[in-house]
This record gives structure tokens, C-alpha cells and sequence, in this order.
């Protein structure tokens, strides 16, 4: 099987060169690159081939046989020799098959992926091919590939956000210079990210690239606002991740701190100039992280989010009232525990809350009590027309009979 | 250490320490609360026992020590201290055991008495009459004898007589005497106390007899005639009474005799309980299962059903007809029937009915006596009636029960006197042997068995109306009847229902029998309805009825078995509450849909879940449980549609009647909002009916967010996509291409976009789209769509309205409005919808102007704000000048404890200077003591030797010896 794998990875590079010149119809392209991922994702991580020194020596002769033709004349009888009277050091050869795990996989990541191959590629990349690259900085800016990550990052939306973790990596791994990282990383804070399937990850990710206490105020006074604005679209889950980012956002940068907290006095001065005072100043549209104004503006979303419908969120925005200046008395929110949230999982924890005080009702741990709602008349009709303006609740089966009723019953109501 | 002498003479400093002579006003008088004088001298004197002491022993080298007992002990006063002595003594003696040491005779209880424990004997012995003297000497051995006897026991009072009674029989009778009138002094007090005991019992009992009075005085008084029992008993009661308390005979008789009277009338108005009532309820349907029961039985429903149906008003309306129904004339013409009857009674004991049970060989014994049959038909038929009085009749039973303690109470009270009061004693003894046989009445007829009871009971029967007080064992007898009656209920409804069946269809099988039963039921409602325990009996019950059947259905059994009857029905109505949850459930379902038999079912199902709260809020959790599994399963299908199902909706809305929505977190409200909302943000809009069930979502998310301004972002963003629909322009990429990622909607064709002209805009019927399939041509038209769209922005408005005092306004409610700007300005768009929209949006704008003003940034760090320091002098309210004012609590300690530091250095200092000054004062005297001595001496001397001179002098040496001799 796994000599199979091997044998496939050194022919892989011609194959894929077979493949560009002939450019043979999409369907079978497809096809084979299907194949290609499927062989490339089930090839055991390299490290653990190395250890096994047996199976190594199994596998030497075959792959150097086949390296030799394929590779440079020098190197084949170098090879020859010492394949003849002995077998290579384990360390070479685990070099050599890096060399061809890299070689194979660059090869691969630059032919045109169909999109769900795409997106399953970027998906695993960080996990199971980064560690074991030769050079992982290839990936990005070398001259055989072109800089896969890099320019899946620019294509937005979904996939840039899939491609954020493995280009994480390689900056903080592997020393990757990418300048644009904040403009495009603020670019992707949309209100798809929020029902995105890899926003966990997307939100850890942010929090970790906005770490840093040294970045400009401006910047994260932006990326801040711009986050409040999207509390207002997006599911409790995603309120309850934005909450958690920007409690850590003004927890690292005290001078972003007027976004909730401004004194009034130097305020009032200026009120009798400028009339309109509330009018916010940030513009949400721009892309250019300068321009967006967010210092002057103010955070009145999280504001609006203290009477979200969602007990979890109102609860959460509390914990900005605290003064997050003073880091001594603060401690930073995890994201991760914010960041896998959907409305299954406040469901639940809704649902598993009460479930756990009703099975320790005869307990009496902590009952907590049903309330009803109390009306002078208990009402008799299931939908009025008072509530739903645009709606009537009239059946056709007995017209006449339930007319009667209802106007009976709207009767009734105005009388009372 | 006596020192007497300031004893004798009074020091005038101690006791005079003001020289005041007269009272002036606001003058400060210094030092007069201390009296310097007295102290002083106290020093000084204090001195003279610790310092001069030391001082006059400094020069010795050996002291005086002071040993006797109590000598160091300041507490101890001269006696106590000689006192303590002795005893010292006399132990030391007894220890010695000498035989040599003769004893002293009486001279130590004599010297005991010495302290005057009876000062005032010798006064007695002066009062004494010495004529009554002869006549009750005899008496007064007796009782000097019983005294004896007493004190021995040790009565207190005669603790220190009983030894001097003993010894003293030789003197004289007066000490004698005295001891009786010690004695009967002390028994005076003790029966006072009784009887005091005695007063505020009756006092008690008096109270409490106001207050029942006045409760039964409330009810209508009719008379009645007393059963001979009861009469009897009440009255020996009555005359025991009459007897304790001759003092207060005629205000207690009266009243007794009046609640004698007052037990016999019927409590018929007192205000019910509302267990009560549901018990009355009950009951009431009881009875009219019973007479329809009754009426097919015996075939007579042809004549009777006006009667019947005109008794539904009123709270007791058997009654009367029923004693006139009582069978006493059937017993005569059907007596045949009846004795059918009463082998079906006996058919059903042997079954095994256990409250029957007991009544079978009683059936068998009443074979043989004459009609006894009948009279066991009678109590059954009567059993409801009974049930009926059996609460007041209890309440009854209960008040004679607390009057009968009090009675033996206050009789053991009495009987624990001494016997010595022979008109009370006699009194309570009769009484109590009054009542004890009379309670012993109802074991014995207990024992008797049932026979006896069964005869009463029949007697009772006959004498209906005086059956309102009864005895007590006649109660007894109700009570377990009663119970009886509870157990054997459960199966009457069952036996009417066989018989039934029997009557209609013997040989078919059961099943067959039910379906007949249902069959029947059709025609007339049963009027007691078990709380079916499964949908299938719930379904067989309510299938193919009116609606007004069914509600009435509904509410007859729920009054059978109301919780407030009894305990055990709780379970009976939490499995209907859910059976008829899942009712309303399927209902919502049904293709041609009921809406006016839900709109009933809604009455019900909020009375109930006031009822049962707890278990309301399990079923409504576990629903929405379900309902989101299925949710979170069907959207992964990608063709099926995932909006929520008719039924759904209307739990929804149910619940939301049902429970609050303005609570911050509720148990139900909660996740029902945020299934609603996961609804709104997570289904693809694809039809128009999924608009139309989106829009109605958001207006119900509208209603249940009214109350308490909750902030729902679902809702908003699902209208906008709707709105972003309606228009017919491409939404340009860069400004909405946001919330379409968010939307995921699927069809990017514009579904509301109004493309011909309108005919009429009119209020979506919901029930109507609800029902039409997807594929429904009415979606595509402009009709529809612009419906819907006035629909839309209707409720936008509601939220623009309930969103009004968010800060974030203009930001949620502004691209909305730009949006609806753009499509009032479109084609084809009716003008009623245009200005719909235009007023919207001058709401929207209007708002967000408001908010452009007046809104400041956020100040979510307030801290509270540091109050100035004030420097304007603060005026203090009954000011105190020794009292430290300062505000810092500690520097006003500090300064205390310096202050008290440097008080108690001065003090010091005080006291050693005057140490000193003593000292040296009394070395001082010893000085001039030895310079006086000496200066005596040298006299002395100089005047012997100039004596001696002098007769050298003058030449007579000797001479004055001489002189002498």
C-alpha cells in the first residue's frame, strides 16, 4: 500500500506535467484530481515512516531505483553505489522522501482544484502537510509554485477564511512576511462568518492576529466597531463570539477605551458647535483600515445588545462595564469558548439548564419557578388581528360560523 | 484593723464637697461631681494600710501574719466569718471521733433557729383563741396528725414545722394551731390557683364557643327534628355542663342549648373553597351520570329529559327532586327491580370492589329480614346524597370532637384538685362519668357491627332532614361510607358503561362493545368523564362531535376530576393536559383545518397549565426539544422545506399565551424565541409560502419581543431580505452582499418584486396560504406580493416603534429605510403600499434624527463620582463636647488613647508626688516622735543634773532625801 503511495508521489510531478499539456476535457481533469487528492491525503506522515527503519529498508530500494532515473545522472550513480553495497542512513532517506512529499504536493496545489477539493485541501493543510514540507515557505512564495496560500487568502470569503489558518502558521512558524494580513483580515468580518462552518477556528485565529498590545489604535478601534455593526445581523452565537473579541480588544489597547467610554465635559463644548452630535462617524463601508474614522466613533451597538432576546448575550455585554484599563483586575475572555457556538448549542445549554433543575426538582436544589402569564381575561382566540397587522385568521371550512365568532370576540375586546 | 476613730468622728470634707449656696443659671460649676474631700481622705487612708505598712516594715525584719479563716476575705461580713469558724471547729471536733467528747445536747438546733425564720410566732401565739380551744381539740390532734403526715412528704410549707411537730408533742397546743394555720393558709393558695387555672380554661372554652357560635349563626336556622341519640347526648352533655359551672349556669346553658339548635341547621351557605366548589362540580355530574344512568335503566328517558337539562343551572338541583325520588314509593311498585338491583349490587362486591366488600354478607344477612333488599337499594342510590353532606357533616363532627376535648380537659383539670372541694368535685365527677359513657357509646356500637349500624343507617334514612347533627357514631359510620363511596366510584362509571354495553350488544367482544359505546355516546355525552389515560381513548371520545361538545367534554372532565377533589388526580390531569396538548397539536394538522375548535381548545389549555405550571413547562420543553431535532435533521435536506409545519406555529403561539414573554429568562419563552428565530435566519426562502411563513414568524416574534423590547436581529434581517426581494433592480455586490451570504438565500430571483399592476390589497388570510401548496399560482401573483409587502412593512413599523430607544437605532433601522425609499419609488407599486412605505420611512427618519441629536457616546465605565470635599462649617444636632467629631474614625482613636495616655501619666505622677509627700510627712512624725523623745529625755536629764546642781549649790546634798525619808 504503501509502496504504492510512493511509487505514485515521485510519478506524480510528470504526470501532472503530462496533464497540463494535454489539457484533456474538464470532466476527467476533474477526475483525476480527485484521485490525486484522494492518494495524496491517504500518504502516512513522513516522521513516522522514518522511525520504522525496517519498512524503510523495504521501501529504499524501490524508491532509489526509481529516483535515479527520474533524477539527475550524478546523483543516480551516487546512489547506485551505495545502494549497492549499502543501505542509505534512515535521516537521508527521510530527507530525500520529504523532498518528494514537497515536490508531489506542490505540484498538486498548483493545478486548478475543483471547489470542493479546494476547500477540503485548505481544510487539512495545516494539519497534515505544513509540518512535514521541506521548505513550508514554498507554499507561499516560492518560484516553482505560485503562492497557493496567498492568493486563496485574497479570493475571499469562505476561503480565505479556511485559508487563515494555514497561513497563520506560516507566519508565525515559518516567518511568512504578508502585510496585507489586517486589510483582508478585516475585509472577511462579514455576517457570513458567523454561520461560516470554520468560524471557530476563523475566531481564534482573529483573536490571536489581534493579540499583540503594539498594533495601532486605529486599527483595532476598526476592527472593534466593525465588529459591534455586525452584532446587530447575526445569531446570539456570533453576538456572544463579537462580545468576547471586543472585550479582549479593549482589554490589550487601553486607548481604545473612549469606544465605550467617553467623558462628557470636553464633549459639551463642542455640542453647541456641531449640532448633530450622535451622527456616527464610522464608516462602515471602507476597506482601508485609516479611513474608517472608528476613533471617533462610539460602540452604541453593545449598547443595543443589552436587550438582546438571548439571556446569554445580555448577560455578556455586562462584563464590558467593567474597567477594562486596569489589567490587573481584568482577565482576557477565551475565545474558544465563544467561537463553536450555534443555536444548537445555546439550545441546549437553555435546555440542558432546565432539564438538570427539573431532574433535581424533588431535591429541591434549585427549583426554579414556571411563570405564568397572567391576563384578566383569559383570551379565547389563538392569533388577534390587533397583533399581526397585515394577517387574517379567517378558515374557509365554516366561514360563516367562525366569522360570526371572531367579530363576536373583536367585539368583545373593544367592549372591554 | 479596726480603726474606729473616723468612725466616731465624722470627717466634715467627706461629707460637705459643695459650697454652693445658690443655683445660677449657665454657670459652669467645676468639680462637683467628684467629691474631693471624700477622696482624699480615702487616699489617705488607703495609704495608710499599703504604703506606711511598707514603710513601717521596711525597718523591721520579721511580720505578723494574719491567719484565721475569712480575715483576708473582704466579702465576708463578722457574723459570716464567726460563722464559718465554728464550722470549722465543730468538723475538727467530729473528726476526732473522741468518746470522751460529750455531746451538747439541743443547744445546736436551738442556736440554728436563732436567725427568726418564724419572727412572727410569738403574734400567733397572742391571736390564738383559747376558747375554741376544748371544742376542737379533738379536731385538731386529727389534723396536727394529717400535718404530720403531710410534712413528712415534704410538702415546702411545712418543711420547718415537721421537725419541731415531732420533737415538741409534749408543749403546749398554740404551736400546734400555729402549724394548721400555716397549713390551711398554704392549701388556701394552692385552690386559689386552681381555681384561677380552672377560670381562664372556661374562658377559653367560652371564646371559643363565641366563635363557633357566630359561625353557625350565619347559617339560616332551620328546625329540625333531633334524632333521639343525638339529643340525648348533647343533652347529658348540656346538664354535666349545667353542673361545673353553676356560677356561670344560664350564659352557658343558653348558649349551648342554641348551638344545640344551631347543629341542626344545614350550613348550606357558607361560602365554598374553591375545593369545594370543584368537589360540588363533581358531584353535580355525578348525579347526572347517575339519573342517566338511572333513566336507561329503567327506560324512562322519554318523559324526563327537560328535568334533567333544566337541573343543569343550579348548584344543588338533585336535591329536592331527589328526596322525592328517595325510592320509598318504588319499594312498593318495584320492588322486583329492585331486588334485581341489589343482586347486581352484590354481583359487583363479589367481584371484588373493596369498598363493597364488606357490604356483601350484609346483603346476604338482610335476605332474610323483611325488605332489607330494598333498604340496601336505598343506600346505594343515597350514597350520593350522602358524599355530598358527608364534608359538612365532618366539619360538624370535628366541632363537637374539639368541644368534647375541652370538656375533658376542663374535667381532668377538676379532677386533679384535691377532693377537699366536695360541690366541684362532685359536679366535675359526675360529669366526667357522663361523658366517659357516652364516649363509651360509640366503641360499643362499633363493636356491635354492621347490622346495627345498617339499621341506624336505614333509620337515618327516614328521618332525612334531622340527619344534619349526628351522633357520633352515625358520623363515623358517614366517614367510612364515605371512603367507600371514593373506591367504589371509579367502577360505577365502568358498571354504567357495561351494562350499557351489555343492554345494546351482549355477545359482541369488547372492543366491539366500545365502538358501540362511542356509538351511544354520540347521542348524549356521558356526564362523568374518566380522564383518558391515551390519545386513542381521548380520539374515541372526541371524534365526530361538535365543537361544543367537545369543549364541553373537556370541561366535564376536567371537573371530575379536578386536582383541588383530590390529590391522586394531579397525575390523571397531567396526562390529559398532554394528551390534549398532542390534540391541539394534530388538530393544528389536520388538512381541513378547525380554527374554530383551536381557538376554543386554547381556553382550556391555559386554565390547565395554571393549574399544573410545572408540568406546562415539560411539555411545552420537551416539544420544542423535538421540534428543533427535527428542525436541525430536515434542514440537512437540502430540497425539503424546513418551515416550520402549522403546528408548530401555533404552539408556538400557544405558548407564548401561555407563558410570559417579558421574562428575562424563562424556562419555555427562551428557547421558543430561539427556535424562532433560528427559523428565520437558518431556512432558505425558495416559495413564496416560505415568505409568507417567514413574515409570520417575524410578526410573532414581533409580539412575544413587544413587551419587554427585546432585541431580536433575526427578524430585522429576514424583512430586509424580503424587502431586498421586492426590488427589481440587481442588489449591487458591494452594499448587500452581506447579508445574502447571511440570508444563504438560494433564489436570487426577485420573489416579491411587483411586476404588473395591483388589483386589491387585503389583509393576508394566513390559514388560507398555510393551506394552498407551494406550487400555487396566488404566490406568483402581484396580488400576493404586494400583500405581503404591506404585510412586511407593517411589521417593520412595529419594530421601528418597539426598537425606539436603542441607542444603535439609526444603525439597525437606516439602510432599511434607504431600502424602502428605493421601492416606493419603483414601478408598478400601489399607491396605498407607497405611502405605507413613505410613512415608514419618515417614522424610521424622524427616529433616527432624534437619535443623531441626542445620542452621546458611551459611558459604560461610570464610576461613582467622587464627592468634593466640603469646607463650610457642618452644624451638629444635640452636640456633645466631649465627643470626637472627626470624620477619619482612626485619628479619632489615636487621638483618644494619647489622650487617655497622657491622663494616666499625669495620674501617675499625681500619685507619687502625694506617695512622696506622704511618706515624708510620716517620716516626718517619726521624726518629731524621736525628737520629742529625745528632747523629753534631755530634759529630763539636764533637770536631774541641774537638780543636782542645785543641791551641790546650795550645800544641802542629801539633805532632801533626808527630807524624805
Amino acid at each position: 500500500m504503501s509502496k504504492n503511495h510512493l511509487s505514485l508521489m515521485t510519478f506524480l510531478p510528470s504526470m501532472f506535467a503530462d496533464s497540463e499539456k494535454e489539457s484533456t476535457t474538464r470532466a476527467s481533469g476533474q477526475l483525476l484530481i480527485r484521485n490525486i487528492h484522494h492518494v495524496l491525503s491517504k500518504i502516512p506522515p513522513l516522521e513516522q515512516l522514518g522511525e520504522n527503519s525496517e519498512y524503510e529498508m523495504w521501501n529504499a530500494s524501490g524508491v532509489f531505483t526509481k529516483e535515479g532515473e527520474t533524477e539527475s545522472k550524478k546523483v543516480k550513480g551516487k546512489e547506485a553505489k551505495k545502494s549497492g553495497n549499502d543501505v542509505p542512513s534512515p535521516a537521508k532517506i527521510s530527507k530525500k522522501m520529504k523532498m518528494k512529499f514537497s515536490k508531489a504536493w506542490m505540484s498538486f496545489l498548483a493545478l486548478p482544484l475543483p471547489i470542493d477539493v479546494y476547500k477540503e485541501v485548505l481544510v487539512t493543510l495545516h494539519q497534515t502537510v505544513i509540518p512535514y514540507l521541506s521548505s513550508p515557505i514554498m507554499l507561499c512564495g516560492s518560484c516553482t509554485c505560485s503562492d497557493f496560500l496567498t492568493r486563496s487568502y485574497d479570493i475571499g470569503g469562505v476561503i480565505s477564511v479556511m485559508a487563515l489558518s494555514s497561513l497563520f502558521i506560516l507566519m508565525t512558524e515559518h516567518g511568512l512576511e504578508y502585510p496585507n494580513l489586517y486589510v483582508k483580515l478585516y475585509a472577511l468580518l462579514e455576517p457570513s462568518v458567523f454561520i461560516a462552518k470554520h468560524r471557530a477556528k476563523f475566531f481564534e485565529l482573529l483573536d490571536s492576529c489581534l493579540k499583540s498590545p503594539l498594533l495601532p489604535a486605529y486599527l483595532a478601534a476598526s476592527f472593534a466597531k466593525k465588529l459591534s455593526r455586525l452584532a446587530l445581523t447575526v445569531p446570539p452565537s456570533g453576538g456572544l463570539v463579537i462580545v468576547a473579541l471586543i472585550h479582549n480588544l479593549l482589554r490589550r489597547h487601553p486607548s481604545i477605551n473612549c469606544l465605550v467610554h467617553k467623558e462628557d465635559n470636553i464633549e459639551t463644548a463642542k455640542d453647541v458647535s456641531s449640532i448633530k452630535s450622535g451622527i456616527d462617524q464610522f464608516r462602515n463601508d471602507e476597506t482601508d483600515l485609516l479611513k474608517t474614522n472608528a476613533m471617533r466613533s462610539s460602540l452604541w451597538e453593545i449598547d443595543t445588545l443589552r436587550h438582546h432576546y438571548c439571556p446569554p448575550v445580555s448577560r455578556f455585554v455586562l462584563s464590558l462595564e467593567n474597567d477594562l484599563t486596569v489589567r490587573s483586575k481584568t482577565t482576557e475572555v477565551a475565545v474558544k469558548d465563544f467561537s463553536s457556538g450555534s443555536y444548537a448549542t445555546i439550545f441546549r445549554e437553555e435546555a440542558t439548564v432546565f432539564v438538570f433543575l427539573f431532574v433535581n426538582a424533588q431535591i429541591r436544589r434549585r427549583v426554579k419557578q414556571v411563570p405564568l402569564a397572567f391576563y384578566k381575561a383569559i383570551p379565547t382566540s389563538l392569533f388577534s388581528e390587533n397583533d399581526f397587522s397585515g394577517w387574517t385568521f379567517q378558515s374557509d371550512n365554516n366561514n360563516t360560523s367562525s366569522e360570526e365568532i371572531d367579530t363576536k370576540n373583536s367585539a368583545e375586546r373593544r367592549s372591554e | 484593723m479596726k480603726v474606729k476613730a473616723p468612725v466616731a468622728k465624722p470627717n466634715p470634707f467627706e461629707s460637705i464637697w459643695s459650697r454652693r449656696k445658690f443655683d445660677i443659671l449657665g454657670k459652669k460649676r467645676k468639680g462637683e461631681e467628684r467629691r474631693i474631700g471624700l477622696s482624699r481622705s480615702l487616699a489617705v487612708e488607703k495609704r495608710k494600710n499599703t504604703l506606711l505598712k511598707d514603710y513601717e516594715r521596711s525597718q523591721k525584719s520579721s511580720n505578723f501574719v494574719d491567719k484565721r479563716i475569712g480575715e483576708q476575705n473582704e466579702e465576708l461580713g463578722e457574723f459570716d466569718k464567726k460563722i464559718l469558724r465554728s464550722q470549722r471547729e465543730m468538723r475538727e471536733k467530729l473528726g476526732k471521733k473522741s468518746r470522751f467528747n460529750l455531746s451538747d445536747g439541743e443547744d445546736d438546733e436551738y442556736d440554728d433557729q436563732d436567725g427568726g425564720l418564724y419572727p412572727g410566732r410569738d403574734d400567733f401565739e397572742d391571736d390564738v383563741p383559747f376558747n375554741e380551744e376544748d371544742a376542737e381539740e379533738a379536731e385538731a390532734e386529727k389534723k396536727s396528725f394529717i400535718l404530720k403526715q403531710l410534712s413528712a412528704s415534704g410538702t415546702p410549707g411545712a418543711h420547718s414545722a415537721a421537725p419541731e411537730g415531732d420533737e415538741n408533742r409534749q408543749k403546749t397546743k398554740k404551736e400546734v394551731y400555729d402549724e394548721i394555720i400555716s397549713k390551711s393558709k398554704f392549701f388556701k393558695a394552692e385552690k386559689a390557683r386552681d381555681k384561677e387555672e380552672n377560670d381562664e380554661l372556661i374562658k377559653k372554652l367560652d371564646e371559643q364557643f363565641t366563635t363557633i357560635q357566630s359561625a353557625l349563626a350565619a347559617q339560616p336556622k332551620q328546625l329540625n327534628v333531633v334524632t333521639n341519640a343525638t339529643g340525648n347526648s348533647v343533652k347529658v352533655v348540656n346538664s354535666s355542663k349545667a353542673e361545673a359551672d353553676q356560677e356561670k349556669a344560664d350564659g352557658y346553658d343558653k348558649l349551648l342549648s342554641e348551638m344545640v339548635l344551631d347543629m341542626r341547621a344545614r350550613p348550606s351557605n357558607r361560602t365554598k373553597t374553591p375545593e369545594e366548589l370543584a368537589q360540588d362540580e363533581k358531584e353535580r355530574l355525578e348525579e347526572l351520570e347517575e339519573k342517566l344512568g338511572k333513566k336507561s335503566r329503567f327506560n324512562l328517558s322519554d318523559g324526563e329529559d327537560d328535568e334533567y337539562e333544566d337541573q343543569d343551572g343550579g348548584l344543588y338541583p338533585g336535591r329536592d327532586d331527589f328526596e322525592d325520588d328517595v325510592p320509598f314509593n318504588e319499594e312498593d311498585a318495584e320492588e322486583a327491580e329492585a331486588e334485581k338491583k341489589s343482586f347486581i349490587l352484590k354481583q359487583l362486591s363479589a367481584s371484588g370492589t373493596p369498598g363493597a366488600h364488606s357490604a356483601g354478607p350484609e346483603g346476604d344477612e338482610n335476605r332474610q329480614k323483611t325488605k332489607k333488599e330494598v333498604y340496601d337499594e336505598i343506600i346505594s342510590k343515597s350514597k350520593f346524597f350522602k358524599a355530598e353532606k358527608a364534608r359538612d357533616k365532618e366539619e360538624n363532627d370535628e366541632l363537637i370532637k374539639k368541644l368534647d376535648e375541652q370538656f375533658t380537659t376542663i374535667q381532668s383539670a377538676l379532677a386533679a384538685q384535691p377532693k377537699q372541694l366536695n360541690v366541684v368535685n362532685k359536679a366535675t365527677g359526675s360529669s366526667v362519668k357522663v361523658v366517659s359513657s357516652s364516649k363509651a357509646e360509640p366503641d360499643q356500637e362499633k363493636a356491635d357491627g354492621y347490622d346495627k349500624l345498617l339499621s341506624e343507617m336505614v333509620l337515618d334514612m327516614r328521618a332525612r332532614p334531622s340527619n344534619r347533627t349526628k351522633t357520633p357514631e352515625e358520623l363515623a359510620q358517614d366517614e367510612k361510607e364515605r371512603l367507600e363511596e371514593l373506591e367504589v366510584k371509579p367502577r360505577d362509571g365502568k358498571k354504567a358503561k357495561i351494562t350499557k354495553g351489555q343492554e345494546h350488544d351482549l355477545n359482541a367482544d369488547k372492543k366491539d362493545a366500545k365502538v358501540k359505546l362511542t356509538g351511544t355516546l354520540q347521542v348524549d355525552l356521558p356526564y362523568t368523564i374518566e380522564a383518558p389515560k391515551t390519545i386513542d381513548d381521548l380520539t374515541a371520545l372526541l371524534d365526530n362531535r361538535s365543537d361544543e361538545e367537545i369543549i364541553e367534554a373537556i370541561r366535564r372532565i376536567r371537573a371530575f376530576n379536578a386536582i383541588k377533589v383530590a390529590a391522586e388526580n394531579r397525575k390523571k390531569i397531567q396526562v390529559f393536559y398532554g394528551l390534549l396538548l398532542q390534540y391541539f397539536s394534530v388538530s393544528a394538522n389536520k388538512k381541513p383545518l378547525n380554527f374554530r375548535l383551536l381557538n376554543l381548545l386554547v381556553k382550556p389549555l391555559m386554565e390547565m397549565s395554571i393549574e399544573i405550571p410545572y408540568f406546562a413547562a415539560i411539555c411545552a420543553r420537551q416539544r420544542l426539544l423535538r421540534t428543533r431535532t427535527l428542525f436541525a435533521e430536515d434542514i440537512k435536506i437540502s430540497e425539503k422545506s424546513c418551515w416550520p409545519s402549522m403546528k408548530t406555529l401555533f404552539l408556538l403561539r400557544l405558548w407564548s399565551m401561555i407563558f410570559p414573554c417579558s421574562d428575562f429568562r424563562h424556562v419555555v419563552m427562551t428557547p421558543a424565541i430561539l427556535l424562532m428565530c433560528e427559523y428565520l435566519t437558518r431556512c432558505p426562502i425558495t416559495s413564496g409560502r416560505d415568505v409568507a411563513i417567514g413574515s409570520f414568524l417575524c410578526s410573532m416574534v414581533l409580539s412575544v419581543c413587544k413587551q419587554s423590547k427585546k432585541f431580536c436581529p433575526e427578524a430585522l434581517v429576514f424583512l430586509r431580505t424580503l424587502l431586498m426581494a421586492a426590488s427589481n433592480k440587481k442588489p449591487e455586490p458591494s452594499q448587500n452582499s452581506e447579508l445574502y451570504h447571511l440570508m444563504e438565500l438560494k433564489s436570487p430571483k426577485p420573489l416579491l418584486c411587483i411586476r404588473g399592476p395591483v388589483d386589491e390589497i387585503k389583509p393576508l388570510d394566513f390559514l388560507m396560504l398555510m393551506d394552498s401548496p407551494d406550487d400555487s399560482p396566488y404566490f406568483t401573483s402581484d396580488n400576493f406580493r404586494a400583500s405581503m409587502l404591506v404585510a412586511v412593512v407593517d411589521n417593520l413599523q412595529g419594530y421601528a416603534n418597539i426598537y425606539e430607544d436603542f441607542k444603535s437605532y439609526p444603525e439597525i433601522f437606516m439602510p432599511i429605510s434607504n431600502l424602502l425609499s428605493e421601492l416606493a419609488g419603483q414601478d408598478h407599486m400601489p399607491v396605498a403600499l407607497k405611502d405605507k412605505m413613505k410613512a415608514t420611512v419618515q417614522l424610521i427618519e424622524k427616529k433616527a434624527d432624534e437619535h443623531h441629536t441626542l445620542r452621546r457616546p458611551l459611558q459604560m465605565r461610570k464610576q461613582k463620582p467622587v464627592p468634593i470635599k466640603l469646607l463650610n462649617p457642618k452644624f451638629e444636632e444635640n452636640f456633645v463636647s466631649t465627643r470626637d467629631y472627626d470624620p477619619d474614625r482612626q485619628r479619632a482613636e489615636d487621638r483618644k488613647l494619647k489622650k487617655l495616655v497622657k491622663r494616666e501619666a499625669k495620674g501617675a505622677a499625681r500619685e507619687l508626688r502625694k506617695d512622696n509627700y506622704f511618706l515624708a510627712e510620716a517620716k516626718a512624725r517619726d521624726k518629731a516622735r524621736l525628737d520629742a523623745e529625745k528632747a523629753e529625755e534631755h530634759g529630763r536629764a539636764r533637770a536631774f543634773l541641774q537638780e543636782q546642781e542645785h543641791a551641790f549649790k546650795s550645800g544641802q546634798l542629801g539633805k532632801s532625801r533626808k527630807r524624805r525619808r
